[in-house]
């Protein structure tokens, strides 16, 4: 099986952005999905370039307008709803909600990257490895490599996007229900923005080694009513 | 291949069969295996799958577990125990809606009363 350069990959994935945008609800999926057909098409015999343009006419605008709304459709709060069915559906989300407790529903509980990686710094006091003196360490570093995509934890708002050089680095904040906020910082990129909504296990953005930091990694911080607390006993194994 | 209207009430009989049989699959490999299986009778547009996965997600018949391949991520899905439930049920009505209608289309062949 024929598997695709880095260079290759990133031209099926411009194409997709500039037919689906950056908000498709399926982009992953769809992602993965063009680059198998490409590659399919590749162990048959054909060229990158030959794969390429059978993929634009098998998957043709027309194509990408259905999923759009076939995932509308599918999937209720989004504008197309009438007044009646928001309010139904919100009535049934709010006994949903007095229920079950959201608590324990939407806690951010996976791991904000996909693979295993090694703690290099764990939760709770610690000599700062830069400033040489004992800090509480209010989330965990993750040793992740340089541009490793990085997902939310729970659904969610984007409350914010900023960098911070001595501090930070770029990191994203984001806001849950149940007085959850997950923050991710060192970050190499951000490919979400204040406001936007995001749903469990999305990908925000990648992991860098910005800010005050001495190696690429990823620090990961949840705080419940504003407070810290150790994402480790978070994350379920 | 067949119309849309004919396929539209099967879809999630079809994938949900898949992964009873097939355990854990992921998108593409669905569509290629339903390719397969029917000749090419059957084709599975990304445009009605992926939606409809995400929809039986959200109704708990089936869980994913996401895999990063290089710059790709690869979401596998698997159903839930309710979800085998279900299966088992939609391709029993499904079989018995089929030998409804060859009797209805073929009043020869249907068991005398």
């Amino acid at each position: 099986m024929i598997r695709l350069s880095n260079s290759e990959t990133e031209k099926i994935l411009e194409a997709l952005s500039s037919s689906v945008g950056n908000s498709a609800k399926v982009k992953h999926e769809l992602f993965d999905h063009w680059c198998c057909f490409v590659e399919a098409a590749m162990s048959n015999g054909s060229s990158f370039e030959q794969a390429f343009e059978q993929l634009k006419v098998h998957f043709d605008i027309e194509e990408v307008k259905a999923i759009e709304e076939n995932y509308l459709a599918y999937h209720p709060g989004t504008p197309w709803m009438t007044t009646l069915q928001r309010v139904g559906s919100m009535a049934a989300m709010l006994i949903f909600l007095v229920v079950a407790g959201v608590d324990a529903q939407k806690r951010p509980d996976i791991s904000p990257v996909f693979d295993q990686y090694p703690i290099s710094s764990g939760f709770g006091d610690r000599i700062h490895p830069i400033a040489k003196e004992v800090q509480h360490h209010n989330g965990i570093d993750l040793r992740v490599p340089m541009n490793t995509p990085i997902r939310t934890t729970a659904d969610g708002t984007v409350v914010k996007t900023e960098t911070h050089p001595n501090g930070h680095g770029l990191h994203i904040i984001i806001s849950h229900t149940g007085g959850y906020e997950t923050l991710y910082a060192n970050l190499s990129r951000a490919s979400v923005s204040v406001g936007q909504t995001i749903v469990k296990g999305e990908i925000i953005g990648e992991s860098g080694n910005s800010g005050l930091s001495t190696a690429p990694h990823l620090h990961y911080e949840i705080r419940h009513n504003k407070k810290p607390v150790n994402p480790e006993v978070y994350i379920s194994k | 291949m067949y119309s849309k209207e004919l396929l539209k009430g099967t879809l999630r009989t079809i994938v949900l069969k898949l992964l009873a049989e097939h355990g854990t699959m992921y998108g593409y490999e669905i569509t290629q295996k339903t390719k397969e299986l029917t000749g090419g009778k059957i084709v599975l547009t990304e445009g009605a799958l992926y939606p409809l996965l995400h929809k039986l997600e959200a109704e708990g018949y089936l869980v994913t577990n996401t895999q990063s391949i290089g710059k790709r991520i690869r979401k596998y899905y698997e159903l839930t125990p309710e979800g085998d439930e279900k299966a088992i049920s939609l391709s029993n009505e499904f079989a018995d809606f089929v030998q409804t209608v060859i009797y209805l289309l073929n009043p020869s062949l249907a068991p005398k009363t």
